[in-house]
């Protein structure tokens, strides 16, 4: 790995830091340790209360409907398996996860292909009318969703695409611009202007400087909005139960809707449904987590 | 055919097994929920032309909507005498456009708009009443509460027994997080019973000077007060079925609900035995005295005008009215059918729903929760309710603040209708 | 591919200082002569269109299309169902804004409560996640562990959000126990946090803090990236001069990643409505009712009334005032930076 470069703002960093903060005079052993002690017990207690709900869903998935509704106690009176195996079986998991997995995939790769091209023009490039268009897809950022449902669905009537899997992932695509390029505008704009120019003196096109320079050099960034894509379109509902018919085409959100709008609902199920839906969303995150480290590491060595 | 309700799937399916084995039609069943995505989904599909033959709807509130746009074939003609004649007496105008409906149509903004008078658009698939309050049987007579209170009087003393007895879990609860419930549950058939039908419309009409402000809805707010100092503790941030809920587990000792509430409550594991159900009372001087609730449709069945298995439609629509499949779908789905089961009939839908369907009152005394023809059609119950809620549990506003809140909103529900 | 970014990497470091501005950028190839200079403007403007073309392409078939329907639809009067339109010209944007007796006390009230929320939600949310950040990204121990369970808040169901914090913020739920004891009873809350109107709302600002956490972390995690070890080194928590250096140096060049944390924090706020549907439905009375709550209602919970035009209209409003807020806030950083 070679991430030594210092950045810009790196640098200046560095000069301001050299400018106000002598390295001399720290605390003493003691204070060091007071100190990490209290921020330790501030780390474990926002650790406790954000992982709480989670855990508690955990442990209702294991729980009896009834103990589910009656308490807030952690650890299940009774743990029993047999939610999680009834719950599988209705969830007809593999039917619909390949279907999950399709539409999620590929949004998340058009959204990090065409958007990193687009943010390289927007943060790089030089052409007539880049501000604005800019501008335009960051103002979409706050275009009201809460009538958008009923013309995506008219629109794609007419293109012919709705009921598919194209009928989703182009609206989802098309839905995560802002976000995606206003980060990754951001991240591209902090990568050294002297690469590129460099690259050019080597002979490299646009092209390739865009994706072998550009694009590893932000991986943060890119595992980011990919992550931030990837989650939302796993667990998306609306646009999917309106426009989709045939049941070969569900994802798994349909199935887990329809154990949440029982008139009784089982919570246990629904708790034990939510825990099968999430586990591929956490071995996602696990996965990123090594290019998360992998760019500190970097950073660490430089 | 789309049904927004997930728990007549399986009933559905089993219905349409049998229809299929005997006429050898499929219907293929499709649950779209919730009801913002139901709605969307019907209101896309209307313009692409892809809406399913059949569609289950909100009895007297989709289906006239959806007819007044067009959506649904008229069945005024195929439903017959015959037809009809299974339906219990007092469902059997849910689902048409009488002259009320038909007068609200025509003001400008209605729902409705587009229905002509004498049209059906659907016919009933269950019924129920709301208005019911459950009241915990060995708690109540451990407090020395017996019987069933007939008056609002003694609904508030067996009330204040119970709390007296079980400081801690006494009390009443309604899921006044849906703030509608505690109004339209609890405090309206509480009115009704009280004023008579004319005085109790009259609270919701044009004319302040008989709303909520005046003497008569002033006397209803404070009477209605009087449940005040019994409420289940946080039961302003309860939903409908957390309040059920915190009945069935113990936390309240009454839940006011409607006939449906019964079927969740053993789902959850209340002993229905231990129960003590009876209609919201009206006070002692009441111009109704012996209120009853009269049932009304909540859902229906309709077909849409596209459709092209017109008759196949029809015909299971006629399937699913028949007492035997009506009385196997209900038990099934745990609803109660708009039938007017004989008695073996009605013992085959099993003990709660047979409890159910006895409660139901007819005729003039009897409140119909299901007829809002008099209340202009931008009323929002939802946020009538709100208001409501400061009064009580809230206490943040007077009955005097409430009465003239409440009635400047049914002004402006007024006035925005007949600008 | 290691090794292409190595050369590239030595030799930009080579080049020396520079700031990577466009016009910089621009004369790239400055010993081609002017004729070169107008050719190479005219090729990297060529590749800058080819670069946003899809985004362009996209958005013109999926994106213009929703939004003048949206926008049109925000004149008329509908309910989904009706085969015409009714066209109102501005009257529900004038109802929405005090002409209508029974919109505009909807509007007035929510507003307030958003405007609290708007201020709230996105500085408490920096105000969490980039110490959070900052102090995770250099614990030496856990570190994986931590990042993942910081996160989780973004993946768990918001049923379980629900009913867990539910048992938390009851009568008899964990923090009234809290209070009491540790002998601050009288704090308690009788009917729960959500039942008191006047915890209500600030019990729910608390909730949505809690879920916006996790993204804003990530994002601020994203950025220290980007800085160099050293610099980050002295802005150890234990080190003496620690907070200088976080808030005269990190801080500052963590300026643009702010900005996209309260962005996106602003807009949730003005727009989100799932959290106060699924906890309060704008509850108890109208303590918690919010702008995005109330277009949401307008649009599906009418029981089919024709407000789907002044849910729209509402909707555009909220854009609006998002711009303004947007506008506001770059102005404020800018001053600050």
């Amino acid at each position: 790995m070679s991430g030594e470069t210092l950045s810009p703002p790196r640098r200046a960093g560095i000069r301001a830091l050299d400018r106000t903060v002598p390295r001399t005079g720290r605390r003493g052993p003691r204070g060091r340790t007071a100190v990490r002690t209290v921020v330790g017990i501030v780390l474990a207690a926002y650790a406790a209360v954000s992982v709480y709900p989670f855990l508690w869903m955990v442990s209702a998935a294991f729980k009896t409907n009834k103990e589910v509704q009656e308490g807030g106690h952690l650890l299940p009176h009774d743990p029993t398996l047999r939610t999680f195996a009834d719950t599988w079986n209705k969830l007809d998991f593999f039917d619909y996860f390949l279907n999950s997995v399709k539409v999620t995939v590929l949004t998340t790769v058009l959204v990090v292909v065409v958007y990193s091209a687009a943010s390289y023009a927007f943060s790089v490039l030089a052409f007539p009318g880049k501000k604005w268009l800019y501008r335009l897809f960051l103002v979409l950022l706050f275009v009201p969703g809460v009538v958008t449902l009923l013309p995506i669905v008219l629109l794609e009537s007419k293109l012919d695409i709705l009921g598919t899997h194209w009928g989703l992932i182009l609206p989802f695509v098309n839905g995560s611009a802002p976000l995606a390029i206003l980060l990754l505008t951001n991240a591209f704009s902090s990568v050294p202007g002297e690469l590129r120019e460099a690259a050019r003196m080597d002979g490299a096109g646009e092209l390739r400087i865009f994706s072998r320079i550009y694009l590893p050099l932000a991986r943060p960034a890119v595992i980011t909005i990919a992550l931030l894509t990837a989650i939302p379109t796993w667990n998306e509902y609306q646009l999917t139960r309106i426009s989709l018919n045939d049941p070969h085409t569900y994802t798994l959100p349909i199935a887990l809707q329809a154990m949440q709008s029982q008139s009784v609902v089982q919570y246990n199920s629904l708790m034990a449904a939510a825990l099968i839906m999430v586990v591929p969303v956490i071995v996602l995150f696990l996965c990123a987590q090594r290019y998360f480290v992998n760019g500190l590491m970097g950073a660490v060595k430089g | 055919m789309w049904t927004f309700k997930q728990s007549h799937v399986a009933a559905l399916r089993a219905a349409a097994e049998k229809f299929t084995a005997e006429t050898g039609t499929k219907v293929n069943i499709q649950a779209v929920t919730p009801d913002d995505a139901f709605l969307t989904k019907v209101q896309a599909a209307a313009r692409t032309n892809d809406l399913p033959d059949v569609l289950e709807v909100h009895a007297n509130g989709d289906d006239l909507a959806f007819g007044g746009a067009g959506l649904l074939e008229d069945l005024s003609k195929d439903v017959d005498q015959k037809w009809l004649a299974q339906y219990l007496p007092q469902v059997l105008t849910d689902g048409t456009v009488t002259p009320d409906v038909y007068k609200a149509s025509l003001t400008e903004g209605s729902k409705t708009q587009g229905v002509q008078l004498g049209q059906r658009f659907s016919v009933p698939l269950t019924v129920g009443t709301q208005g019911v309050v459950y009241m915990n049987k060995s708690r109540a007579a451990k407090a020395g509460v017996t019987r069933a209170p007939a008056t609002w009087e003694e609904f508030i003393d067996a009330l204040d027994k119970v709390t007296k007895a079980y400081p801690d879990n006494g009390g009443v609860t309604v899921g006044v997080k849906q703030p509608s419930t505690a109004l339209e549950w609890l405090m309206q058939p509480m009115a009704f019973g009280m004023l008579g039908k004319q005085k109790f419309e009259a609270l919701f009409g044009p004319d302040t000077a008989q709303g909520w402000s005046s003497p008569n809805g002033q006397k209803v707010l404070n009477t209605y007060n009087e449940v005040t100092p019994y409420w289940m503790p946080g039961t302003q941030s309860k939903g409908i079925d957390e309040a059920d809920l915190a009945f069935a587990q113990g936390k309240a000792s009454f839940d006011i609900g409607g006939t449906y509430t019964l079927a969740f409550l053993a789902e959850n594991g209340y002993d229905a035995d231990n129960l003590m159900t009876f209609p919201v009372p009206p006070p002692k001087d009441a111009a109704i005295p012996g209120l009853q609730l009269s049932p009304f449709s909540l859902t229906g069945l309709s077909i849409t005008r596209t459709s092209d298995k017109k008759d196949e439609a029809l015909r299971w629509l006629k399937f699913l009215s028949r007492d035997d499949v009506a009385a196997d779908f209900g038990k099934q789905a745990l609803d109660v059918p708009p039938n007017d089961l004989d008695k073996k009939q009605s013992e085959a839908l099993g003990p709660v729903l047979n409890s159910m369907e006895a409660a139901f009152g007819s005729g003039k005394n009897s409140y119909n929760a299901g007829y809002t023809a008099y209340r202009p059609s931008l009323y929002d119950p939802g946020k009538v309710g709100a208001v409501l809620a400061q009064f009580t549990p809230l206490k943040s506003r007077s009955a005097e603040s409430t009465g003239t809140q409440m009635s400047s909103m049914l002004k402006s529900y007024w006035a925005e209708q007949n600008k | 591919m290691t090794a292409g970014i190595g050369t590239a990497t030595a030799a930009g470091a080579g080049k020396g200082a520079g700031s990577p501005s466009t016009a910089e950028r621009g004369g790239g190839a400055p010993r081609r002569g002017p004729f070169g200079a107008l050719r190479e403007k005219r090729k990297q403007a060529a590749w800058g269109y080819l670069f946003v073309a899809p985004a362009i392409a996209l958005f013109a078939v999926m994106g213009v299309y929703t939004i003048v329907y949206g926008f049109s639809l925000s004149f008329a009067q509908w309910n989904g169902f009706w085969p015409e339109w009714n066209w109102r010209g501005f009257r529900n944007y004038t109802d929405l804004l005090g002409g209508s007796p029974t919109y505009w006390p909807i509007v007035k009230k929510a507003a307030v409560n958003t405007l609290w929320v708007v201020i709230a939600v996105p500085l408490l949310t920096v105000l969490v996640a980039f110490p959070l950040a900052l102090v995770l990204n250099q614990v030496k121990r856990f570190q994986g562990v931590l990042r993942s369970v910081y996160f989780v808040p973004y993946v768990t169901t918001g049923i379980a959000v629900y009913f867990a914090w539910n048992y938390i913020l009851e009568p008899n739920g964990a923090v009234n126990l809290l209070l009491k004891t540790v002998g601050l009873g009288s704090l308690q809350q009788p009917q729960g946090w959500l039942g008191n109107p006047d915890t209500a709302l600030a019990t729910m600002i608390v909730v949505m803090v809690w879920s916006a956490v996790p993204v804003a972390m990530l994002l601020y995690l994203t950025g220290l990236q980007s800085l160099d070890s050293s610099l980050l080194e002295a802005a150890q928590i234990d080190g003496a001069g620690w907070l200088r250096s976080t808030t005269t140096v990190v801080w500052p060049l963590m300026k643009p990643i702010t900005v996209v944390v309260l962005l996106l924090n602003v807009r949730d706020s003005l727009q989100g409505f799932q959290s106060f549907l699924i906890m309060t439905n704008g509850g108890p009375g109208d303590s918690t009712s919010v702008l995005g709550l109330e277009t949401y209602r307008l649009a599906f919970l009418s029981e089919l009334s024709p407000t789907l035009g002044l849910a729209s209209a509402l909707g555009w409003l909220l854009f609006l005032a998002a711009l303004v807020v947007a506008f506001i806030n770059q102005r404020v950083m800018r001053r600050m930076g």
